[in-house]
């Protein structure tokens, strides 16, 4: 089930009716836990069947870890990696088998030698990168004894099926997610408005900005050789169509999980005002950037070890990855290592961590540099190949007049006019008078705005595929 | 958000529903005679009687890729009207038949409906979507059949209500207008954009396999028919089409397209061919003209274009000639020859 199926529409309000109705924590849970499981089995219900194994594996390895404070460090390793492998495991399989053997066959071909990939012919689970990415967390901080093992067998398998941030995030941790879970929640008339414009956002975001620019970008991105104009109208298209469709996924997860009196995490905090790629990494998928770092970077060591030659190589693998979590194919990678790069540059150049430009031209600037790198990362993200993508910029054309430069114009005018509205929602949150009723009116504008020009034959969002 | 503390919820409740009322009485306001039902019937009659066709063929983009009416006409000497509506199927050609064809004061001696495999008898195919202002441009007040065969079950739209169609629209007008403010600001003549967007993203600048790849799955029909002929017929419009036809005595031709597919496999698959010889018993028996291309070896991968449509060089000129020896073969016989 998607938020955008009608069928949400009927399944939201008759889940929190017998949520509030039950009352009791407990039931409370299990009436989450039945819910998350129908919205995600609804298309394919065997993905059940792996969101339970992984459920399951965790829960007991982390009641064995805790249980096993007092024995030997390899002993709990063991449990750890076990349930890394694992999830890892179920991941790979179903997400990386064919990426990494067609790409070994090639290998192979190119050493002369002769293979014949045998692929698997099977359907990505949804979200299962980021339920996976969940449960992992969970494990590793109580191996590193964060927080005490999930007692309840229920409330943890709410933590890791519960449907608002199932699919795709955002990535929550155990710490913040599971006391919400184990604790008493009561009705609160202020906490289910306040939810309401996050939903309309969301759906806003999704129905009118992100699917009515979706068709644009299609088209750019399936040119032979678009103009390198051309190309740059399709990727800011494309820039705001993957943050409107990630961030409405968010809002919309937020505003559900509220009316059940749960709090997700902010995801996205206005990443298209960084200044440099580790501001950027501070407001884009936040739930997936912490958790690299956490998990990830740091353990690696950081930008605490000794030679910056190591600091720079950690980076450079740590991207990679992030790249390749979000799909199994090289332009990810490439997207991945791009920013790890530029991470790199801007470590080297002393511009790195909680760096802030001290002027207003020395911020402009730095916004500028910014901004054209991550429309040149959006663009490897986007792009079918990268060699679709290098010879564009061989081929050198321009395309800054004619058919091809009105066509670009086009598409940014398409983008400016798509997020107007959405603009002005950060103007008035700035607003000091009548801010309540401006908010309100603001709000039903949304509501108008996406019965006029909600694209009805809406696009998967993005991140579904991850 | 800051939020209004709760404790004049009386007033919160109140303010909220003025809102709500404003947006779904101005909502209401703008859909007033907008977008009617049937409002292209008129002229599409008008367009019949206007031209007097002997021949009139209905389809969609895959019959405007393979026929040029006004040169078939001057080669055929046969005064040909084609009717097309991109990525119509047979709802669409049942109500141009039903609304328009058999409705003009001009009989067209001929009616051909250019079609490809199980299109005629799959009647919720297609009608959902942005298919639907088409349909319901040609749609009078009440049909009960197309509620029938279309729309029940499944689909849930009431094709006519604005919630459905009054987003399409206003997009519509949204689009049209940001596209004459980019003109305005480009300083390009009037009229200048639409040309230029169709040229920039012509289907020869597409990535052909992609593009191939992307148009063949968006043509091939996901309601997995049984290809059971005859359990399909009673829930289509196919008889439907014959019956008006017959009514007005014109006669019915039934056009059937080479796909791409077929050049692997001329004819389709078994059960497609198996349904096929029974759609041709079923025609003959109707008094219909059926003519089927799906096997003519003249028509190579070099013909095609995107997808399943002819390309415009040499695909239409050889399709054209084609239909012209085949038209000139049936027309001056009797009707109930089938190849």
């Amino acid at each position: 089930m998607a938020f955008t199926d009608w069928s949400y529409a009927f399944f939201l309000p008759i889940v929190l009716a017998i949520y509030w109705l039950v009352r009791v924590r407990t039931a409370q849970n299990i009436v989450l836990l039945v819910a998350s499981y129908i919205f995600y089995g609804f298309i394919h219900p065997w993905f059940c069947l792996l969101i339970a194994a992984s459920t399951v594996i965790d829960y007991f390895c982390g009641l064995l870890l805790e249980k096993s404070n007092n024995r030997s460090d390899s002993f709990r390793r063991a449990i750890l990696g076990f349930s890394m492998i694992s999830n890892l495991g179920m991941l790979g399989v179903f997400k990386y088998y064919n990426f990494f053997i067609e790409n070994f066959s090639s290998t192979l071909g190119l050493l002369g030698l002769e293979m014949s990939p045998h692929t698997l012919n099977i359907i990505l689970p949804v979200g299962i990168s980021f339920y996976t990415f969940q449960t992992m967390s969970y494990t590793i901080d109580v191996y590193r004894k964060r927080m005490p093992s999930c007692k309840n067998f229920i409330n943890f398998a709410v933590f890791v099926s519960c449907f608002p941030q199932l699919v795709a995030g955002p990535i929550e941790r155990a710490t913040n997610l599971l006391p919400q879970i184990e604790r008493v929640r009561l009705w609160n008339w202020e906490r289910f408005f306040s939810a309401i414009p996050l939903l309309i956002l969301g759906f806003f975001k999704k129905l009118v900005v992100a699917d009515n620019l979706a068709g644009w970008v299609e088209q750019v991105y399936m040119l032979q050789q678009p103009p390198i104009f051309l190309l740059f109208a399709g990727t800011v298209a494309f820039a705001i169509q993957i943050l409107a469709d990630f961030s409405a996924y968010t809002d919309i997860a937020r505003g559900s999980a509220k009316m059940f009196g749960l709090e997700l995490q902010i995801n996205f905090n206005r990443p298209y005002l960084a200044v440099s790629p580790s501001d950027f990494w501070r407001r884009w998928h936040i739930s997936l950037s912490t958790w690299i770092r956490d998990y990830l970077y740091i353990p690696l060591g950081g930008s605490q070890v000794g030679s910056q030659w190591r600091v720079a190589f950690i980076l450079l693998l740590t991207f990679s990855l992030s790249g390749l979590w979000h799909g199994a194919q090289w332009n990810y990678v490439a997207w991945g290592l791009f920013h790890g790069m530029l991470l790199v540059l801007y470590h080297f150049i002393g511009l790195s961590g909680k760096w802030k430009p001290d002027s207003w031209l020395k911020t402009i600037l730095a916004w500028s540099f910014m901004m054209s790198f991550t429309l040149l990362g959006w663009s490897l993200f986007r792009a079918s190949s990268l060699t679709w993508l290098v010879g564009v910029f061989q081929q050198g054309q321009w395309g800054l007049s004619g058919q091809s430069f009105y066509a670009a114009a086009l598409i940014l005018g398409y983008c400016i006019t798509y997020t107007f509205l959405w603009n002005m929602g950060f103007v008035i949150s700035r607003l000091k008078a009548n801010q309540y009723w401006t908010n309100v009116a603001y709000h039903w504008t949304l509501l108008g705005t996406i019965l006029l020009f909600a694209n009805r034959d809406p696009e998967a969002f993005i991140y579904f595929q991850f | 958000m800051h939020t209004q503390p709760t404790q004049n919820l009386g007033g919160l409740i109140r303010g909220h529903l003025l809102m709500a009322v404003v947006l779904i009485s101005g909502f209401y306001l703008l859909t007033i005679g907008r977008g009617s039902a049937g409002s292209a019937i008129s002229s599409c009659k008008a367009e019949v009687e206007s031209k007097s066709p002997d021949l009139l063929l209905v389809g969609n983009s895959i019959l405007r890729a393979a026929i040029d009416p006004e040169l078939f006409s001057s080669l055929s000497g046969i005064n040909t009207v084609t009717a097309t509506s991109n990525g119509s199927s047979s709802l669409w050609w049942y109500l141009y038949t039903k609304n328009v064809a058999t409705k003009t004061r001009h009989k067209p001696r001929y009616v051909g409906i250019m079609f490809r495999d199980t299109f005629l008898t799959e009647p919720a195919y297609r009608v959902t979507g942005s298919y639907q202002k088409p349909i319901r441009l040609l749609m009078t007040e009440k049909e009960s059949l197309v509620q029938k065969l279309s729309f029940s079950g499944m689909y849930l739209d009431d094709i006519n209500s604005p919630i459905t169609w009054a987003p399409r629209e206003a997009r519509n007008w949204l689009n049209l207008k940001i596209e004459k403010r980019t003109e305005n600001v480009l300083n390009t003549k009037r009229g200048y954009g639409r040309p230029a967007i169709k040229a920039t993203f012509a289907p020869e600048k597409m990535r052909q396999t992609t593009y191939d790849e992307f148009q063949l799955e968006y043509e091939d029909i996901t309601t997995l028919p049984s290809y059971d002929f005859h359990t399909q017929l009673d829930k289509s419009y196919l008889p439907h089409i014959l019956k008006l036809l017959k009514e007005r005595g014109i006669i019915p031709v039934f056009i059937r397209a080479k796909r791409r597919r077929d050049l692997d496999e001329p004819g389709g698959q078994e059960d497609v061919r198996k349904y096929i010889a029974q759609l041709k018993t079923y025609l003959n028996n109707n008094g219909a003209i059926y003519i089927d291309f799906s096997q003519e070896q003249r028509i190579t991968e070099a013909h095609f274009g995107p997808g399943d449509h002819l390309n415009n060089t040499i695909g239409k000129k050889l399709f054209m000639q084609l239909f012209l020896n085949e038209i000139q073969l049936r027309v001056a016989q009797d009707p109930s020859v089938i190849r």
